[in-house]
């Protein structure tokens, strides 16, 4: 009984060390790699795109009526256009500095950097969703683990502390400010 | 004077005294600590106010904001990284003053200055809101427009790299805040027939993924290693300040207070832009300023005074206009109006006790702020080298729990995820996030004010124009744009200059 308990165990711990190889080797692969972007032109083309998109579906999600000159689309309007005429400025500044030949204002972005943004915004996908189903406390034990693995800490008294906090928040939210957590 | 003794009467309750010391320990350990910000302690902590009473919550909230104008000093004058953006002026000398062994002197002085700074401002907040809140009376439905107006284009200038990028995220709140139902017409609005948004956005949901869980996102990045920290070994005597050092500090001092509560009082500005402001005007006038960037006690003084000036000013357009000064403030706004207080002209004369209550706080506020920074800073130096592995997902199951509670609501903690993501993106386009939270604090007023401006002038806009206080506010505008226009071509000139030498 004993030596399949180590047995379990010394897998469990060959699994976890096997996964830290890999992250470990994609990292290294991942590492200086990236690309440029131009603030400028992302952002304009961001809110180019939005304002076009508002101002498309503004009749179809805004029903007025037609003889009335101040409505329910009136704000919404003038904000699209704000944020299209801004966008459209910024693209033009660019242009014009593109074509007397000045530089541009770039920014590096990394590729790994961007991954383990993915990655956190999963783990908090997961959260979410795991939310109803196992209950808030669980839910936010399973993820503060997550977050530790992410964080790559192998202190156990670490993983101990994030999961008494989580379950003290939950108690601090249900019984003390009476609130209704899944 | 009735007014004064019954706030009086309605502050001194044991319940405000406690939330107000729970709020302002909160607020310096937020502050302290680089990497979480005071509007996030306040957006972690606002769900807890719904239980309170108006009196309660502001103090509880107050405390938060008043320390953690503080409480950024400690890690820029111990770590020289600071804890919140406004005490990067602090960090110029406060880092320098510690390595030469004065790390307790740069400490009080923060502590003091900032006191100081923060009584003069609850001072002027106390006599002053109640004269703009009569001036405010006068205002008409343009006027208003034209003051948020005003607001949104000086937080739009000072955020951004440029004007332009500052407007679009101003327009981008503003656009936000119109979903859901129209509250003139009752048509909706952007829904996608969504039930969830017929009420449209919670500005605590849009704050929390904005502020909070956008901050989780940012830990992608690389971090860098937190020095360690050791405040028992240093000279006593060294580390005293003199009645010389006093006499120093003086006119810095109460010139920041000045800038202080000048820059607070003009909606969308804040603590950051005030604290250069005043650090440049303190160097210029001193004595010595080649001390400055070296440790020099004035230009601590001048920041951590304007720093903590700043907070009660800000609170001015807050209640009388129903303008924020800031950002922290404008989460407040979610505060008075969830209490049934809603700001503007008429909160002095409907709940001038509660008002008077809270303004009179602010003043204890700062004294109880000096007395726990006195006691607690070696507990606060402690607490910045908490790892953020364990302050991240803590953070994050703080903000899960908060954004349900809102509405007992999945929907919202998906919507708070979406807001995350977008400033997320915001924040690789360099687009400021302020002033979307600006937009959305002022959307519906601005809107309202807007639109029924029309209405009455039957489509006109000559409506804008129609009176002097208009007129007034349109020449504040225009001039505001040029200032700001011109800093702008002025900052890429010299850009030009320096990348040419």
């Amino acid at each position: 009984m004993r030596s399949t308990q180590i047995k379990i165990f010394s897998t469990f711990t060959h699994l976890i060390q096997k996964i830290d190889n890999t992250i470990d080797h994609t990292a290294r692969h991942l590492e200086n790699r990236e690309f440029r972007i131009y603030p400028t032109i992302a952002g304009s083309v961001f809110f180019l795109a939005l304002s076009a998109l508002i101002l498309i579906l503004m009749p179809y999600q805004i029903k007025v009526r037609a003889d009335q000159t101040i409505t329910a689309q009136t704000f919404p309007s003038i904000l699209a256009f704000i944020m299209m005429g801004g966008a459209l400025l910024n693209l033009i500044k660019t242009g014009l500095q593109k074509y007397r030949k000045e530089p541009l204002e770039y920014v590096e972005v990394y590729i790994l950097t961007e991954i383990k943004a993915l990655i956190l915004l999963l783990f908090l996908i997961i959260y979410s969703l795991l939310m109803p189903v196992l209950g808030f406390m669980l839910s936010s034990v399973i993820y503060g683990i997550l977050m530790l693995f992410y964080f790559r800490v192998k202190n156990w008294k670490y993983y101990l502390l994030v999961t008494t906090l989580a379950i003290l928040i939950g108690f601090l939210f249900k019984d003390i400010l009476h609130v209704r957590l899944p | 004077m009735n007014l004064f003794i019954e706030g009086f009467q309605q502050l001194f309750q044991f319940s405000n005294f406690i939330a107000m010391n729970i709020g302002l320990l909160l607020g310096m350990v937020f502050g302290a600590i680089p990497g979480l910000t005071v509007i996030l302690c306040i957006v972690l902590f606002l769900p807890f106010t719904y239980s309170m009473g108006a009196i309660q919550s502001f103090m509880f909230l107050l405390g938060m904001y008043c320390a953690g104008s503080y409480g950024g000093s400690i890690s820029a004058i111990l770590i020289r990284t600071p804890g919140t953006p406004h005490a990067t002026a602090t960090m110029l000398d406060g880092y320098p003053l510690s390595r030469k062994g004065q790390t307790h002197k740069a400490l009080k002085l923060a502590l003091q200055a900032s006191t100081f700074g923060g009584i003069i401002s609850a001072v002027v907040l106390l006599f002053l809101a109640p004269q703009v809140s009569i001036f405010a009376q006068k205002m008409g439905t343009p006027e208003y427009f034209l003051v948020c107006a005003f607001g949104l284009t000086i937080i739009a200038g000072v955020s951004g790299k440029t004007l332009i990028t500052g407007l679009m995220a101003g327009a981008l709140g503003l656009f936000i805040a119109t979903i859901g139902l129209d509250p003139m017409t009752s048509n909706t609005r952007f829904i996608f027939n969504n039930i969830n948004l017929y009420s449209g956005f919670d500005l605590v949901i849009c704050l929390i993924g904005l502020f909070a869980l956008s901050e989780v996102l940012k830990k992608s990045e690389k971090t860098e290693v937190i020095a360690k920290v050791n405040l028992e070994k240093e000279e006593k005597k060294l580390n005293s300040i003199t009645k010389a050092d006093y006499k120093k500090m003086a006119r810095p001092a109460l010139l920041s207070s000045l800038i202080g509560v000048i820059i607070g009082i003009i909606p969308g500005t804040g603590a950051s832009m005030a604290s250069f402001v005043s650090y440049d005007r303190a160097k210029r006038m001193s004595k010595t300023p080649e001390e400055f960037g070296n440790g020099s006690i004035e230009g601590i003084a001048a920041t951590e005074t304007v720093n903590n000036a700043v907070t009660g000013a800000t609170l001015i357009p807050l209640l009388t206009l129903g303008i924020p000064g800031d950002g922290s403030v404008a989460i407040m706004l979610g505060a008075l109006m969830i209490n049934g207080l809603t700001p503007g002209p008429k909160l002095f004369v409907d709940h001038g006790v509660t008002m008077y209550a809270i303004m009179l706080g602010l003043v204890f506020v700062n004294l109880f702020m000096f007395l726990q920074g006195k006691f607690l800073t070696p507990l606060f130096a402690r607490i910045i080298k908490i790892p953020i592995a364990i302050l991240t997902p803590v953070i994050v199951i703080f903000c899960f729990a908060g954004a349900y509670s809102v509405k007992t609501s999945m929907f919202d903690i998906q919507i708070a995820l979406s807001f995350a993501v977008l400033a997320y993106l915001l924040n690789k386009f360099q687009i400021p996030a302020i002033p979307v939270l600006l937009g959305l604090v002022l959307g519906p007023i601005t809107e309202e004010n807007f639109r029924r401006s029309l209405i009455l002038s039957d489509g006109s806009w000559g409506i804008f124009t129609s009176s002097p206080i208009s007129i007034a506010l349109l020449a504040i505008i225009a001039l505001s744009l040029f200032v700001i226009i011109k800093g702008k071509m002025n900052e890429n000139t010299t850009g030009d200059t320096n990348a040419s030498t």
